[in-house]
């Protein structure tokens, strides 16, 4: 066993430590305490939990292996997953927390009060959850390959086993100490290695990398010849769409706004949020580049492709063996090992956690036998799932799970807030068009061409938000409009207590 | 799966009887709107807000309508808007030979999406937070929750 093997083996197990012992019974809080903690929480913290949550295996190892292999279009992808908080801060954050739902298909049976409705809505939010698991235990599982030398099933075995203990235990959700502290392990997992890496290549004085200039050509030697630039521009801006609309379908982003005392402090929580997901997002930009620097020559490329099979999603991991020798190499390698755990562990668990809650309700009858039930099948079907379909790119995966949620459930989530002329059967229609369509087109693009660049037409199934998006959109506007359908009766009601504001505080009151 | 408009008490699991054990099941049936709407806290807020002022409900109702209108504006304007400018720069930085001007030996089209965003994002999102702070504002002097004085950067109508 190597050294690296040793450390990065080491600080794995101190995340996974670290993270049970967050989540264990002694430490976490009943539902009572949170719900009066939910008063105090103030919206620094409540973002923090928030990025901990968010920032997943797409955002750490992901974004940099874009960049690596794409170029210019894995910059978009920080983009559009900070542009998607602005939009959900637009229109969604205040009146979200106004409504006092606390899960999506609250919201759905408080807005429509149709019990279709509500089994839609929890159908596709259960099959969001277990569609973003299958690449965080993928992560888990290169990552844990890459660098400890494990076989590829410890890794989502691990990280399933941590995630059900602490769940099954019923820590960690109502820890929002917990989840926030992981925002802060993973700025710190990266940028410890950016710094030292920035220094180390010596990047201002532009000294010992073999491909300064090369790195910002548009195609590597080492990934093949780039996209014509047409199909590259209609594939960013439909993943930009997605990603900005389908925030507003995160069932595990948005329990947390829930945790807010009121509306404005929603807004401000997301104000902050945004801020920090851009103080992150500049480290894995800034370690994708220095990628391109170190394997942009076909040299490099070959080096990278002997050192086990590698796909770029572990680039960041390999880095710090590039730049540095010996003990520096593994304790970096260490970290951001480290670091990309706590990511896999702290989004799995809150996508666990609002799955496992959604199935308990809906088909166990709420029980905690159910919620434990529901648990396992959140677990087991993506664990399942991700050993029988091929490797994704991880920001790849994580986009079309983003582009599902955009067209599922943004449009029949943003009309419900703002229009009062929509119906029940407008909404079910818009969700089903959106969810099948999208789905539909993207299996069949993946079936049909390998890989995430594909020419003319078939671009449009493998990213399809650009016109399924609007289609939802569309359909659920007609169909209200011209369908048989009434809005429902409580509609104005429902209306006002979304935008109300809470009354403000005043001295005089008394 | 049924949805009564009024969850009947029999939804619920029946009585234990006195010193028994049993098992008790969540509430079976959808709660009513009015269940929903009324939670612990706000309900009372909502009736002061409404009570309050010197307004009648429905003035106080339609005073929300504008809020809502307003917020609605400023939302679409900055979403919208957001969304037009990302299009906007990515045609200019495939169309035309932008993309491979250098700032400080970097060209624009790694500079741009690189970090170009980011100020912008968290500049409408400032901007946003604060105007939609002003319209709450501005809708609490119009509805007499708070005096006039407090409006300070409140848009005049």
């Amino acid at each position: 066993m190597t050294g690296e093997q040793i450390t990065v083996l080491f600080a794995v197990g101190a995340v996974c430590a670290l993270t049970l012992l967050l989540g264990s019974p002694g430490l976490s809080r009943s539902t009572g305490d949170f719900f009066v903690a939910s008063r105090r929480v103030p919206p620094w913290m409540n973002a923090s939990a928030i990025a901990g949550e968010f920032l997943s295996a797409a955002s750490f190892l992901g974004v940099a292996g874009l960049i690596l292999a794409h170029g210019t279009y894995g910059l978009w992808f920080p983009v559009g997953y900070t542009a998607g908080f602005l939009i959900l801060l637009l229109f969604m954050a205040a009146p979200l927390r106004r409504s006092g739902a606390y899960t999506l298909p609250d919201f759905v049976v408080l807005r429509f009060r149709s019990a279709l409705m509500r089994r839609m809505t929890v159908i596709v939010v259960v099959a969001a959850g277990w569609l973003y698991i299958v690449p965080q235990l993928h992560g888990a599982s290169i990552a844990l390959s890459a660098t400890g030398g494990a076989p590829g099933w410890v890794g989502p075995l691990l990280v399933s086993l941590v995630v059900l203990f602490v769940v099954l235990t019923g820590g960690m959700r109502s820890v929002t100490l917990a989840q926030a502290v992981q925002y802060w392990v993973k700025l710190t997992a990266l940028l410890v290695p950016t710094v030292f890496i920035l220094l180390q290549v010596g990047l201002w004085d532009r000294l010992q990398l073999p491909a300064f200039d090369g790195a910002w050509s548009t195609s590597l030697a080492a990934f093949g010849p780039a996209g014509e630039p047409w199909a590259e521009f209609s594939r960013s801006t439909s993943v930009l769409l997605a990603l900005m609309m389908g925030t507003l379908g995160l069932p595990h982003v948005l329990v947390r706004f829930y945790t807010n005392p009121d509306g404005a402090a929603a807004r401000r929580t997301t104000t902050v949020l945004m801020g920090l997901l851009v103080l992150f997002y500049l480290l894995p930009v800034v370690l994708g580049i220095v990628a391109r620097m170190v394997w942009g020559t076909s040299a490099a490329a070959g080096e990278i492709a002997r050192s086990g099979g590698l796909s770029h999603d572990t680039a960041i991991l390999r880095l710090p063996a590039a730049v540095f020798d010996g003990l520096s190499s593994d304790l970096l390698t260490a970290l951001i090992a480290g670091g990309a755990f706590a990511a896999f562990l702290s989004t799995t668990s809150g996508l666990v956690v609002s799955v496992s809650g959604v199935l308990s309700q809906e088909f166990f009858s709420g029980t905690v036998r159910g919620f434990r039930l529901g648990a396992l099948l959140a677990i087991a079907v993506p664990l399942a799932v991700g050993t029988v379909t091929s490797e994704l790119a991880l920001a790849g995966a994580v986009a079309m799970v983003f582009t599902f949620t955009a067209s599922a459930l943004a449009p029949v989530m943003l009309l419900g807030v703002w229009w009062r002329g929509l119906t029940a059967q407008g909404a079910i229609w818009g969700m089903a068009v959106g969810a099948v369509g999208s789905l539909s087109a993207q299996v069949l693009g993946l079936t049909l061409g390998e890989g995430p660049v594909q020419p003319g037409a078939l671009q449009l199934l493998v990213s399809p938000a650009l016109w399924c998006v609007p289609l939802a959109f569309a359909v659920t506007v007609v169909v209200s409009r011209f369908g048989h359908g009434q809005p429902p009766a409580h509609t104005d009601a429902v209306m006002l207590r979304l935008h109300t504001p809470e009354v403000p505080a005043r001295q005089d009151r008394r | 799966m049924s949805s009564p408009e009024e969850p009947s008490p029999g939804a619920w699991s029946e009585e234990p009887s006195p010193g028994a054990w049993s098992a008790v099941r969540g509430p079976q049936a959808v709660p009513s709107v009015r269940e929903a709407l009324l939670s612990r806290g706000q309900a009372a807020e909502h009736a002061l807000g409404a009570e309050q002022g010197n307004l009648s409900r429905a003035e106080a109702d339609a005073a929300v309508r504008r809020l809502m209108r307003a917020q609605l504006r400023l939302a679409l304007v900055l979403g919208v808007g957001f969304f037009v400018v990302l299009v906007l720069v990515g045609l200019l930085l495939t169309a035309t030979p932008v993309g491979e001007v250098l700032l400080a030996g970097v060209p624009l089209a790694w500079v741009v999406p690189g970090v170009g965003f980011f100020p912008l994002l968290l500049g409408a999102a400032w901007f946003f937070q604060r105007r939609a702070e002003a319209n709450e504002r501005h809708w609490a002097v119009m509805v007499g929750l708070i005096p006039a004085a407090q409006d300070v950067d409140g848009e005049p109508r």
